[in-house]
């Protein structure tokens, strides 16, 4: 043995051949774990929902506007694309920022308009981003392409399930739901994208969406903000407008599950 | 050692050791990405890189934390633990690139600032089950911020080695914090109970390398002097202490490694100056004693560091009286000259 006795020394231009071998075994170890590590994580994430986001691919569309209770964009015929056959009632946001459309749609209630937005939407419910400054009024309710939608009551309904944000829940974010996009909802509905109550049946693979109201039918937005994200139960009346079910409930009635939230 | 600064001094070992950290963490972050992809279609690219950056880091921060027992363990690893700052700095890195994109993804663009977003979007603190998890997040990346920026040795000089090493001592607390952040967060939003069982695995792994660690310092430790005799106390035989190696003896609370070299013995403090590694465990090498963890030098007889360096550690005053070693258990002031003692017999 020599006086090193394989002793490592940091700061020298080299290491002895059996040091390199351990360190060479070592670091393909290390590499061999991280692989399998990174592979088994990926492989173990909890399957991504199907929303889409058509991120950057701007179009226009012609519809009628609704303000409340929360903005949406009533489309029929030709304009609803290849997402509806007939007519469909589309939540707004604005696109680029996690911001509601209240501002761009303003003073257009029944108006027809021609804007510019992108889609985001999930099984056949449907988001348009709506590009800023893009909004036209091009005729009054008269000119509408469809009718007033006529509200159907539904009754009352005790619901469970987790308040999301239509925008991130839709497709822009994916995951879109759970504690760990609880800020981002949080963050959405204070900013004014449309509340949604996110209930499923996760054996027969169904959910619903259905907007959150104030049981007066205001709009809701920070009041919800210590209960997004989390199971909870909601009991409320259900009216449909249109493909939109809305949800009638306040907060104060809310329960929380006892189970954790899950995605 | 204690004499000029450059940002970093490189040599071959030191290109090759973050050559090898680069390749690594690329292949993770790549692989991570491709088998997110591969396996999940609708995944975004966003929330891989988040994911990944994330789980990159916890995954290098457990070696970091393991490179220092397992040296303990077996000296072979120790050319990992030579340039471990580095990868302290690589893991930091990772981290805040996490927190990054996450501070970007999920609380930009909104309604208000996302930093302040970030430790306040969720009001959950009365909730064990719904508690914030960014909080922890957001103190260990804090955390790891100061050892990073204060990773080179001009701080550790200017700081004063004590304040050094308390503040990197840090990296447990920051560890903890990840694992309640990754507990509280991760965790409770995934399905997988496999998902649990690898932080539990990793944590597990970390605290029993360093109960092994710290069990086999405890029973080097439990050893005992054979004799005193006028308050000087004997240790061994002189022979008992490998040729330019030392044997390491708890006195009175101290550490004091004695070296035995060219038929001579010395008796240096077992700690050295730079941080705090155990020069008992290093060699003599050209006539110095050489730190294993960072290879820094000083001289048995004087327990300085040769010139143009500046480190001192205390030394002792040692005999050989018929082959035994005795040792005077004061203290000298560092940098005081002791003649070795020539072995008798």
């Amino acid at each position: 043995m020599s006086e090193r006795d394989d002793f490592y020394v940091g700061w020298e231009a080299s290491m002895s051949a059996a040091t390199r071998r351990f360190v060479r075994r070592v670091v393909v170890a290390a590499f061999a774990g991280a692989t399998a590590i990174a592979g088994a994580i990926a492989a173990l994430q909890a399957p991504f929902a199907a929303g889409v986001f058509e991120y950057g691919d701007e179009r226009e569309f012609v519809g009628v506007v609704r303000e409340t209770p929360a903005p949406q964009l009533v489309v029929s015929g030709p304009a609803c694309t290849e997402l509806c056959s007939a007519r469909s009632a589309w939540l707004l946001a604005r696109y680029g920022a996690k911001r509601g459309a209240a501002e761009l749609v303003r003073g257009l209630d029944g108006r027809v308009v021609r804007l510019r937005g992108v889609l985001v939407y999930r099984g056949d419910q449907t988001l348009l981003d709506v590009v800023p400054g893009s909004v036209q009024a091009i005729g009054d309710a008269a000119g509408a392409p469809a009718p007033p939608a006529v509200a159907v009551e539904l009754g009352e309904r005790r619901l469970r399930g987790e308040i999301v944000d239509a925008k991130c829940h839709f497709g822009v974010m994916r995951p879109g739901s759970g504690k760990t996009h609880r800020a981002c909802a949080a963050r959405c509905i204070a900013s004014g994208s449309p509340p949604l109550l996110w209930v499923r049946d996760a054996a027969r693979g169904r959910e619903l969406h259905l907007l959150l109201v104030g049981a007066d039918g205001r709009a809701l937005g920070r009041e919800l903000l210590p209960w997004v994200g989390e199971a909870i139960e909601v009991s409320g009346r259900v009216v449909r407008r249109d493909d939109l079910l809305v949800l009638h409930a306040e907060p104060a009635a809310f329960r929380r599950e006892a189970r954790w939230a899950a995605r | 050692m204690a004499h000029a600064y450059r940002a970093v001094q490189w040599n071959p070992q030191k290109r090759a050791y973050d050559a090898t950290l680069a390749a690594g963490i690329a292949l993770y972050l790549a692989l991570f990405v491709g088998a997110g992809f591969g396996l999940q279609p609708h995944a975004t690219l966003e929330t891989l890189l988040i994911r990944g950056f994330g789980t990159a880091a916890l995954l290098l921060l457990h070696g970091i934390l393991a490179i220092g027992p397992l040296c303990r363990l077996d000296r072979r690893f120790l050319p990992l633990l030579y340039n471990r700052r580095h990868l302290g700095v690589a893991m930091f890195a990772l981290a805040l690139a996490h927190a990054a994109f996450a501070t970007i993804q999920f609380h930009a663009l909104g309604d208000a600032d996302p930093l302040a977003s970030v430790l306040t979007a969720n009001p959950r603190l009365d909730s064990a089950s719904q508690f914030p998890f960014e909080l922890f997040g957001a103190f260990a990346l804090a955390v790891l911020f100061g050892m990073a920026a204060t990773s080179h040795d001009f701080w550790l000089a200017n700081l004063t080695p004590r304040v050094w090493k308390t503040l990197h001592m840090g990296v447990y607390a920051a560890y903890g914090a990840l694992v309640l952040h990754v507990a509280f967060g991760a965790l409770q939003a995934e399905a997988s109970p496999a998902l649990t069982g690898l932080v539990a695995l990793g944590f597990a792994g970390v605290v029993g390398l360093h109960l092994a660690a710290g069990a086999r310092e405890a029973r080097a430790d439990r050893q005992t002097v054979a004799a005193e005799r006028d308050g000087w106390i004997e240790l061994c035989h002189a022979h008992d202490i490998p040729e330019r190696r030392a044997r390491v003896f708890p006195i009175g609370g101290e550490r004091v490694a004695v070296f035995r070299f060219d038929g001579k013995v010395s008796a240096l403090s077992n700690v050295c100056k730079h941080q705090n590694g155990p020069l008992g465990e290093g060699r003599i090498v050209d006539g110095c004693v050489v730190c294993p963890w960072h290879g820094y030098q000083y001289r048995p007889e004087d327990g300085r560091s040769p010139a143009p360096f500046t480190d001192r550690v205390a030394t002792y005053r040692v005999r050989v009286v018929g082959g035994r070693v005795w040792l005077d258990p004061r203290a000298l002031p560092p940098g005081t000259p002791v003649e070795p003692a020539k072995i008798d017999v």
